[in-house]
């Protein structure tokens, strides 16, 4: 039997009226496939990633989770089924310290939130998974730390860590390198690049440098429509896809 | 399927993040062994106030209810009274058509707190911010509109009285000199502080600080954050309840004014006074307002309330965190 | 027939005091956005200043009113420069104790200065007296207030509606910070119309004390009613709290003559149902 992919798209169309915001898209992601979506603004990138996240109910085509149409799943049902995604503006606990808004993710991807107390097995077994996606995101010595008093990269940081947490089998990143130095930046690629195998991503992004270095294939998204799907160096020397898009920024 | 979890291994003990979560849960229990020795220091010596002393417990206990929702999941409410006026009620009535036991009295009252509780709270939590608060005062506006017109039921203004309260486990009986009543009350403060920082401990007192930071992104992680905070406020509406019936058994009498503004007024002014989110502030806002004013209220009554009212003013002015905060900032300076 | 006529009047007259007593209060909420549980107060003074000078200068009740009005005003005034500045830079929950602190000084004010017992003020000559209307009689300063609270709701919406201060009022509660922005000067007319909200206070307070008797715990007893229909009405829209208001009064009104055993229960239970519908209450903005 074929496996079917982390994530599938067909025909998504969505209108606002006579806006066509959303025109036939598909694709699909394999299991532990890192794809970047790009686009000039506009293009209708967010659409999409609300269509697919239940923020917004598409007019018409299906979204698949391992092979499992979900398009009228609500969001929190999407994030338990394995669907996580990072969030561009920070959204994160303020009060809470690092390690309990790990925490708070960790609980509630196994169903244990609303739970009186743990077992010492369920403990350790939290307390572990928090300290391996703290040292993974070189946060372990702000653990103690409240979200409020750390630095913007910081909480980027830590945002990737609560979308871990999650135990995601697809991820979706929304611009995670928005606002972030050169050297943020770097430490983000070699987070990105240590993400476990089996997770698929779908990182949304305008940072060309960091598409080209991190993501296997792009799909490029232009007026509502893909435009082309392939490898790195395709998409790079196509060139419809230079004159719409990179060419602004490349030539 | 879930992917297979990384096993457990010994080393967790070590491990900064276990140790983090062990030493932040013993440091919180210090505060039920700190209130279980006032308790009996304050018998040693105080014997002639343990009328007053019981009154402050029982209020402790209310208050206590309140920071749970207000302190923990930022349910701003004005009608907290309505849930201690109703286990008051309830306990009255029980102890005066059913039966005298004190423990199912309690008992009574905080099932019918958390009724009402549940009830209200199903539908008026789906709202927030000023919507929210004026709908508790509108909920605890109907109950006591409600106890008001029921004259036959409830006494109307006049109150529930003439029923009495079988001894405790069948050995403690009620004395004159409120000793029983003291111990009676310190039981049920400290067993029902210790539910409170059990809760805000679990799990599910961790969701609750995480609905309070941020509700839309508690939803987004799959909490259902409407199921959590009617939970809390269910809670919180049986301890709450089980105050009033505790004050109902205690003082032999329940008025409508139990269900007043007033009185959920004067809670959250205990609240903020001994510092929110904390529970040990609820207590220490308790004890001290109503010690104050007994003490303010025998001297002068009608400058009282100017006394409290610029009280207020100036703890928000100059101590936002509450006496609880200015002891721990003392704390930390001293060492 | 004839009797509905009456309750209808007698409901209105109660309405019309109770929009008088809200109208600051929505416009404080809309504009400060401040939980300001003390605004009963403003009335509460409004009516006390007006008893100071009906008893001690031997005015009448006509001749009070304004100074009561002017009294209060200046008060508020004094106030918005103390402790509503502080009430803007803090949490809601602070803001509730802060305006409940207020409350509770204005309260003990009154009562070391007038004392405990509930009074009203005497109703002026040329006012009292009844219409008939058939065999059921109407107040006559029943009618004034009708027809004077109608009066001052319409120059309120006038000025709301065909001035620049009310355009640039409606700006700053639609949006502060865009208000700001375009040049107006949002603080003043915040206070302004703080300050003139306590004066409308004021004079329901005032006027209305055949309905409305002054006590010292006036403050706190009408809070909650005032809070009712602000919240009804939609925090920082007028017309929502005119209408709330008008509805409070009559619905109150008639269910305590049709099911007396409800008592005031029934008003609460309306309120709270149309909350649930429209937590943004009859016409908040929707954002």
């Amino acid at each position: 039997m074929i496996q079917s992919p982390a994530l599938q798209v067909v025909d998504l169309c969505k209108n606002f009226g006579a806006l066509r915001v959303t025109q036939e898209v598909s694709f699909h992601l394999p299991v532990g496939h890192r794809r970047a979506l790009i686009g000039p603004n506009g293009a209708g990138k967010t659409s999409l990633i609300h269509q697919i996240t239940g923020v917004l109910r598409p007019s018409s085509g299906t979204v698949s989770l391992e092979g499992t149409n979900i398009v009228r799943h609500s969001i929190q049902q999407r994030v338990r089924q394995g669907l996580v995604r990072t969030f561009q503006i920070n959204s994160l606990f303020p009060d809470l310290t690092v390690i309990d808004n790990v925490r708070l993710a960790a609980l509630a991807a196994r169903g244990l939130h609303r739970s009186f107390g743990l077992t010492v097995d369920h403990r350790s077994l939290i307390a572990v998974e928090i300290e391996r996606l703290l040292s993974t995101l070189g946060l372990v010595e702000l653990g103690t730390v409240k979200v409020s008093h750390l630095a913007y990269g910081k909480r980027r940081l830590v945002e990737i860590a609560l979308a871990l947490a999650l135990k995601p089998k697809v991820l979706l990143l929304d611009e995670p390198a928005a606002g972030l130095s050169r050297q943020e930046i770097s430490v983000l690629v070699r987070v990105l690049r240590a993400l476990p195998k089996h997770i698929a991503v779908l990182i949304v992004e305008h940072d060309m440098e960091l598409v080209f270095e991190y993501a296997e294939s792009i799909s490029v998204l232009v007026q509502g429509r893909l435009l082309r799907t392939g490898t790195v160096d395709e998409v790079r020397s196509d060139r419809e896809v230079r004159d719409v898009y990179l060419g602004r920024r490349h030539v | 399927m879930n992917s297979p979890e990384p096993s457990a291994t010994l080393d967790v003990a070590a491990s900064a993040v276990a140790n983090s979560l062990i030493t932040r849960t013993v440091s919180a229990w210090r505060v039920e062994f700190a209130v279980l020795a006032a308790v009996m220091i304050f018998y040693a010596f105080g014997q002639d106030y343990l009328a007053l002393a019981s009154t402050a417990l029982v209020t402790a206990i209310f208050v206590l209810s309140l920071d749970l929702i207000v302190g923990y999941a930022g349910i701003e409410t004005l009608g907290q009274a309505a849930f201690f006026g109703i286990g008051a009620y309830a306990a009255g009535l029980y102890a005066l058509h059913v039966g005298t036991d004190p423990i199912i009295g309690l008992a009574v009252g905080a099932i019918a707190g958390a009724l009402v509780g549940y009830l209200s709270g199903e539908v008026i939590l789906r709202t927030g911010g000023l919507s929210l608060l004026m709908l508790t005062l509108a909920v605890a506006s109907v109950i006591q509109e409600i106890a008001n017109t029921a004259t036959s039921i409830t006494g109307g203004a006049d109150g529930l009285s003439g029923y009495s309260i079988a001894p405790i486990f069948g050995l403690f009986q009620f004395d004159l000199a409120g000793k029983t009543a003291y111990f009676y009350s310190a039981t049920v403060l400290i067993v029902g502080l210790a539910i409170c920082r059990f809760i805000v401990e679990s799990p599910f007192g961790l969701s609750l600080r995480g609905i309070k930071g941020n509700v839309t992104r508690a939803a987004l992680l799959g909490i259902g954050t409407h199921r959590c905070l009617v939970a809390v406020y269910v809670i919180s509406a049986a301890l709450a309840g089980l105050a009033g019936a505790l004050s109902a058994q205690i003082s032999g009498v329940v008025g409508t004014d139990s269900l007043s503004f007033v009185v959920s007024g004067n809670a959250m002014v205990m609240l903020i006074l001994g510092g929110v989110g904390r529970l040990y502030g609820a207590v220490i806002g308790a004890i001290v307002f109503v010690v104050i004013s007994d003490q303010a209220a025998s001297v002068d009554p009608k400058n009282w309330l100017l006394f409290v009212g610029v009280l207020l003013i100036l703890a928000v002015r100059f101590a936002p965190t509450g006496l609880a905060g200015v002891l721990t900032a003392l704390g930390r300076r001293m060492g | 027939m004839a009797s509905f006529v009456v309750l209808t009047i007698n409901g209105l007259s109660f309405g019309l005091i109770l929009f008088l007593l809200s109208a600051g209060l929505t416009l404080t909420l809309g504009l400060m956005r401040i939980a300001n549980l003390a605004h009963c107060g403003f009335a509460m003074l409004g009516g006390y200043i007006a008893l100071f000078a009906v008893t001690n200068l031997k005015l009448g009740l006509l001749e009070a009113t304004p100074i009561a009005l002017v009294g209060t005003m200046l008060l508020a005034l004094l106030l918005d420069r103390t402790v509503y500045r502080w009430a803007r830079e803090v949490s809601q929950l602070q803001q509730v104790m802060l305006t409940i602190g207020l409350t509770f000084v204005m309260v003990a004010a009154v009562n070391l200065i007038f004392g405990a017992s509930i009074r009203a003020l005497p109703i002026p000559e040329v006012l009292s007296g009844n219409y008939f209307l058939g065999a059921f009689a109407i107040p006559i300063y029943r009618l004034f207030l009708v027809a004077l609270s109608l009066l001052v709701a319409g120059a309120i919406w006038f000025v709301i509606r065909f001035t620049n201060y009310g355009a640039r009022l409606r700006a700053a509660i639609d949006n502060p910070r865009m208000a700001q922005c375009i040049g107006s000067n949002v603080d003043a007319i915040v206070s302004s119309a703080f300050v003139a909200g306590c004066g409308l206070a004021a004079l329901g307070g005032a006027l209305g004390t055949s309905m409305y008797p002054l006590e010292p715990t006036y403050a706190l007893i009408y809070l909650v009613p005032v809070l009712l229909v602000v919240a009804v009405g939609g925090l920082g829209s007028l017309e929502g709290s005119l209408l709330a208001a008008i509805l409070v009064g009559l619905l109150d009104t008639y269910s305590r003559y049709l099911l007396p055993a409800m008592g005031g229960a029934a008003i609460y239970a309306i309120a709270a149902g149309i909350l649930l519908m429209r937590p943004r209450g009859l016409l908040g903005q929707h954002r």
